[in-house]
């Protein structure tokens, strides 16, 4: 399904619409949540905030404006704030007092990245694309949901091994690809 | 220097169009089914609590399912469909894995591996594949022969049955029941599903024309044993097609559409991005001297294609 076509189905059917959105951001929402409340945040706490985002795309349907950003800018720009919620309402409750800018703040390096211009993003996006398939995925799921390879074949159907090869070679093709560009 | 470190760090810095982009161009990121499948129940469990959605649509929604699923049954099957009828082994069979091994063997002759093989054997494959959560393991090919006392939903087949099938168990990963339903040896409840395909073929034709309708198989034979969901898909009348290469897809639906399988560059059906459920295509080894042009001409030339009207797929060989 064409992801414009989600929030539609979402308008006009809503359960079938928030499974469709799950599964396309569900893993981004999950990456996104664990990337923000690091590790002040449990297994349980991650789960019910990924819930949480997901529910709030849910009731808002009718509210989206798709003409404002992309569903995956909505769905990341939810997680964060709805991980930061939480990690804020956990140091209200009086535990311990959590590192609350290490989780949250991003790091100096990502300061450095956060900064890379549009063209360079997009030289990115399209030296991954490049990659050609199952590779561009292969690639895409390693180093930016920081799966394993093993999870990762068992996603794509290839063995573990498979994955790790096609990987080194991507990441290799990726290097000479993106030296090419600058 | 460009280190796995920086790529990571370049990633991440890609902002939400960005990702759409890479989606657009098929890279996958999506989550898995059963992460699906819990986080939509969690999103409208909470909704129903707050009020968003009435609790009998959630109640309904098995009942619903194994509904839809016998309804779509019901409508293939009067409309002259053969693909999905599905069949169920007989309960007074010992388990299924025996019939594998084919210590039962008075019906089936016993296939050997492709390593194995000489002359006039039908191999197996034994081919597994993890994929979303599900094991799928292609055993092999067998032949039955004249094998007796299959019922279908419960009602005696008349007559023996007899053909070539290929062989497929799923598991869970998790080990979880491969069954939705309550009954664990009935197919209402089944999601997955099963269909040979012969290369270069739109998946239309392949589904809905090529099956022989004449046949009382030619179809999927579900069972279920100890969380292994065993599938026996009928190839009988795709063994004419040897010569141009059979492919079997297994995947999570009942049906699938024809958009949802494509062809790749030579020929091979691949799952295409709009697969809703897509587990694992494999290729079956068969014996390329089966191969019966004459009988192809006219199983083309004779079959209504019943369906292909209203699928996006024209019947386009592309050989």
């Amino acid at each position: 399904m064409d992801r414009s076509d989600l929030l539609a189905l979402l308008r006009l059917d809503p359960e079938k619409g928030i499974e469709a959105i799950i599964r396309a951001y569900g893993a981004l929402a999950q990456k996104t949540v664990r990337q923000t409340g690091g590790d002040a945040l449990c297994e349980e706490d991650r789960e019910e905030i990924v819930s949480d985002v997901f529910y709030r795309v849910y009731v808002s349907r009718d509210r989206l404006d798709e003409s404002k950003g992309t569903l995956a800018s909505y769905v990341i720009t939810l997680s964060r704030r709805c991980a930061i919620d939480r990690l804020r309402t956990k140091t209200r409750r009086g535990g311990e007092a959590l590192p609350l800018e290490d989780a949250v703040l991003p790091s100096p390096e990502d300061a450095e990245t956060a900064v890379l211009k549009k063209e360079a993003r997009q030289r990115l996006v399209s030296a991954v694309i490049a990659l050609g398939e199952p590779d561009a995925t292969i690639v895409f799921r390693r180093f930016y949901f920081a799966q394993s390879y093993a999870e990762i074949g068992l996603k794509l159907g290839l063995t573990e091994n498979a994955v790790t090869k096609r990987c080194r070679r991507a990441l290799e093709k990726l290097r000479r690809s993106l030296r090419e560009g600058e | 220097m460009f280190t796995e470190n920086k790529l990571e760090a370049l990633l991440q810095s890609l902002d939400g169009e960005d990702l759409e982009t890479l989606t657009a161009a098929g890279v996958d990121v999506s989550a898995d089914e059963k992460t699906t499948r819990r986080l939509t129940e969690r999103v409208l469990r909470q909704a129903e609590r707050k009020g968003e959605v009435p609790m009998e649509k959630i109640q309904n929604k098995k009942r619903f399912t194994a509904i839809l699923v016998a309804a779509i049954l019901l409508v293939l099957t009067a409309t002259g469909v053969g693909a999905a009828r599905l069949f169920r082994l007989p309960l007074d069979y010992e388990k299924v894995e025996e019939q594998f091994s084919l210590k039962l063997s008075d019906n089936f002759k016993r296939v050997v591996r492709e390593d194995e093989a000489e002359d006039g054997d039908i191999i197996v494959a034994n081919k597994t594949v993890n994929v979303n959560g599900y094991t799928v393991t292609l055993e092999g090919i067998i032949q039955a022969d004249n094998y007796r006392n299959v019922t279908i939903d419960g009602e005696h087949l008349e007559g023996d049955v007899s053909g070539t099938y290929a062989v497929v168990t799923v598991t869970r990963d998790d080990g979880g029941p491969i069954w939705y339903g309550d009954d664990e040896k009935s197919f209402t409840g089944a999601t997955i599903g099963a269909a040979p395909l012969v290369n270069g073929y739109k998946p239309n034709i392949n589904t809905y024309g090529m099956m022989t309708l004449e046949r009382e198989t030619g179809i999927t034979m579900h069972y279920a044993e100890e969380n292994v969901l065993y599938l026996f898909v009928d190839i009988t009348d795709f063994l004419c097609f040897a010569d141009k290469g059979l492919s079997l897809a297994v995947y999570g639906n009942m049906i699938y559409t024809a958009e949802e399988i494509g062809l790749d560059e030579n020929g091979v059906p691949v799952f295409t991005d709009k697969a809703r459920a897509p587990l694992a295509i494999f290729g079956l080894p068969v014996d390329k001297s089966l191969a019966d042009p004459a009988r192809q001409a006219e199983l083309i030339a004779e079959r209504p294609f019943v369906l292909a009207e209203s699928l996006p797929y024209t019947f386009t060989p592309t050989d």
